[in-house]
């Protein structure tokens, strides 16, 4: 119990402590650095847990969606035309809304508790997350590429016309909204009726190239080209 | 005639000083810490007339006591770890809110943006584990020592008191994170409570303020842990310490029973600095642990909805858990979980509380105390072959194929998988199937190869119950940083055959 040796002892021990401390607070900014970002990892992974039990059912094992019914969400281009239906928030806000409170007239459920679903918000956020990890660059093999719901081509087509080509921009861009005999669903008018069928080739033009504001008719002229809308209106003709 | 301003503010400082040493003058301060014998009157006496915290404790003990291998320091200790998860806790408590939307969150909080706040959780959680520890270990040195009888019986009781408000306080704590540990541990455990005759449901919610465990168990808890808990500690420490002081630490039984006078050791200087250097010594273990290898563990958020595998109670309580697994007894007709999770360890608790009284034996020394030291030693080992019973490892085996993907491809848990590097997680199908030869001639990274090599043995030990099965570990990437890692296996019995899948997605960031 030596007075002296306990003194030394005690000193040296909280001048190591306090180095301790010191050298841990200089150490702390990149520590927590990396503990946000693995917890956004973690988000991300657990995102990934709960995509395959709750939405790859409708949206596919990868992502790849259903081609004109359920959309693909492994695409580069994820919703950049949200402005066109007047939504000015982030990406990031979108998909979390997409997934709260669904989409009633596409048949996307709502997930969030508020809104009825089974998932809570951090959940949803993990989801959002796992979703938006789709953007950017991304690994080969990633990118799968969904089923093409198509039929067969009507027997008043001829193959290799551009009635033809329509038939296959029509069901994978339009048929979703306009219903898979162009007659109208909860989403989008028909174009088959007479009243539609009068009008002139310029005034389908027009809307399929610059969208509908006011209504959630995309801006198609940013996705497809000129000759494409073409044959989509050709198609359509076939059809009135 | 005035005196010089430099004499005269040497007479002040004299004066200050002396107060603020609490009646040692700088002179005498300087004698003591150099180890020089006081004078006669003893001014170092009139420190513990003087001040509150030196009042608190005694002016000498006698020598036999202050030896380290007789008390161990236990007692000291967990008023130590008392401060210290004080400190932390209100530390803590400025970054938490008891709601179950937000606590989650404010644990990530506090791990990823506050400074030092990984550094106050770990020390608090290390403090709670260690207090338990350290408190039961005092309680078994004052037995052992025989210290609870008389005139100390009275102290002792106290001490089991103190001993359950341990237990409360850390049980209380760990629902605080509202993580998938907390949440079920705490479910498990109140749904205990039930099992009391008549009151159950009653007691049930009073703790819970509801039928589960939500958010107004949380708040009850919470103010549990930081309100009523303390409070009754300090008064039930404030009883046993004043005890302590006024009978004394009891003296080595040998000792005692010689009857010689001890030789006194002073409490300053001596056992002053040789409680700043534990003070000192403690901090820099405890700093060191929770920089290198301690963690506070922290699982995913609480999920009602599924119950993890292996959920146990926290490891002071296995022996408990371990109890319930204990078969039922009278064919049924009273409750297992009555008799063996609420009557037996209350008739334990009891049993610590009436000890003193229940043992005639006037006598500390340890060779009048044989059957007494030996029931000791029998409990111990008893508590520890129940403690073992509670895990996971006695009679809760799922099946083996849960298990193996536990163990190796966990998704809610940290598994072997997750020792590997990024870079070692190479893509590819790898069959890992008993007598498999394709691990061995495979050129992956070593580290995997290990893991493959760990789980191929792993596989093989559970060959006989896994017929003709086929184990395949597959590794994909799936997203930009984000890997896909399966788990199968196929087998055949009784000519049906049997898939089993699980699999985990690892991201880059979360791994070294």
């Amino acid at each position: 119990m030596k007075v002296e040796r306990n003194l030394v002892v005690g000193t040296l021990a909280i001048i190591l402590v306090i180095a301790l401390l010191i050298i841990v607070y200089g150490g702390e900014e990149r520590r927590m650095y990396y503990e946000t970002k693995a917890q956004q990892g973690k988000s991300v992974a657990r995102g990934a847990r709960m995509y395959d039990s709750y939405c790859a059912g409708c949206h596919g094992k990868r992502g790849e969606g259903l081609a004109g019914v359920y959309s693909p969400l492994n695409v580069s281009d994820l919703w950049s035309g949200r402005e066109n239906i007047a939504f000015y928030g982030t990406l990031h806000d979108y998909i979390a809304l997409n997934i709260s409170a669904g989409h009633p007239k596409l048949n996307m459920p709502s997930w969030a508790d508020e809104y009825g679903g089974p998932l809570r918000n951090d959940q949803v956020e993990d989801l959002t997350q796992f979703v938006l990890n789709w953007m950017g660059p991304q690994p080969e093999g990633v990118r799968v590429a969904g089923a093409q719901f198509i039929p067969p081509l009507p027997s008043d087509i001829e193959p290799g016309t551009p009635a033809a080509r329509g038939h296959d921009i029509f069901f994978t861009s339009c048929a979703a909204c306009h219903g898979r005999d162009a007659g109208g669903s909860d989403l989008g008018p028909t174009l088959v009726s007479p009243e539609v069928a009068a009008q002139d080739d310029d005034f389908f033009r027009e809307t399929i190239t610059n969208g509908r504001p006011g209504t959630s008719m995309p801006v198609w002229g940013s996705v497809l080209s000129s000759e494409d809308i073409e044959d989509v209106v050709a198609f359509l003709r076939t059809r009135q | 005639m005035k005196k010089p301003v430099g004499t005269r503010f040497r007479e002040w400082a004299n004066v200050w000083l002396t107060s603020v040493f609490a009646g040692l003058s700088p002179k005498a301060l300087r004698k003591m810490f150099r180890g020089e014998p006081p004078g006669r009157p003893n001014p170092r006496l009139k420190v513990h007339t003087n001040s509150f915290w030196f009042h608190m404790r005694p002016r000498w003990y006698p020598k036999s006591v202050t030896r380290f291998s007789y008390t161990f320091a236990l007692g000291w200790s967990s008023v130590f770890l008392a401060v210290v998860l004080g400190i932390t806790g209100i530390v803590l408590m400025l970054f938490y809110t008891p709601s179950t939307d937000v606590a989650y969150f404010d644990m990530l909080n506090i791990m990823g943006n506050i400074p030092f706040g990984k550094l106050m959780r770990d020390l608090h959680r290390l403090g709670a584990e260690l207090m338990v520890a350290i408190v039961m270990l005092h309680m078994l040195r004052v037995f052992v020592t025989g210290s609870y009888k008389q005139p100390r019986s009275f102290n002792w009781t106290v001490g089991v008191v103190l001993l359950l408000i341990t237990w409360l306080f850390s049980y209380s704590g760990y629902l605080l994170p509202w993580d998938q540990l907390a949440y079920w541990a705490v479910t498990i455990g109140t749904s205990m409570a039930d099992a009391v005759p008549r009151i159950g449901p009653q007691i049930m919610q009073l703790l819970l303020g509801g039928p589960e465990v939500g958010q107004l168990g949380l708040l009850r808890f919470y103010m549990i842990h930081v309100i009523l808990l303390p409070v009754a500690l300090a008064v039930m420490f404030g009883v046993h310490y004043y005890k302590v002081v006024r009978q004394g630490i009891s003296l080595p039984p040998a000792v005692e029973a010689e009857g010689k006078k001890d030789e006194r050791v002073p409490f300053l200087p001596t056992l002053l600095i040789r409680d700043v250097l534990w003070v000192a010594l403690f901090t820099l273990i405890m700093v060191v642990a929770v920089i290198t290898f301690f963690s506070a563990p922290l699982e995913d958020h609480a999920n009602p909805f599924m119950t993890p595998l292996h959920s146990t109670a926290p490891w002071y309580f296995l022996w408990i858990q371990g109890l319930i697994k204990l078969p039922d007894i009278f064919g049924g007709l009273v409750e297992g979980k009555f008799i063996y999770g609420i009557a037996l360890p209350g008739l334990v608790i009891g049993l610590l509380f009436a000890l003193p009284y229940l043992d005639r034996n006037p006598s500390r020394r340890w060779q009048d105390r044989k059957l007494m030291l030996a029931g000791g030693a029998v409990a111990v080992v008893l508590w520890g072959v129940l403690t073992w019973m509670g895990s996971p490892a006695y009679k809760v085996q799922a099946a083996p194929t849960e298990e193996l993907a536990l163990e190796f491809v966990p998704y809610d848990r940290e598994g072997e998988i997750h020792e590997l590097d990024w870079d070692d997680l190479a893509n590819g199908v790898y069959d890992v199937s008993a007598g498999a030869t394709q691990v061995n001639e495979s050129d992956a990274p070593a580290d995997l190869l290990n893991f493959l090599q760990a789980l191929q043995e792993a596989v093989g030990h559970e060959a006989e119950e896994l017929p003709n099965g086929v184990t395949t570990l597959t590794i994909t990437t799936w997203q930009r940083n984000l890997k896909r890692v399966d788990l199968d296996i196929v087998w055949e019995s009784d000519g049906v055959e049997h898939t089993f899948n699980q699999h985990t997605y690892i991201h880059k960031d979360t791994i070294h």
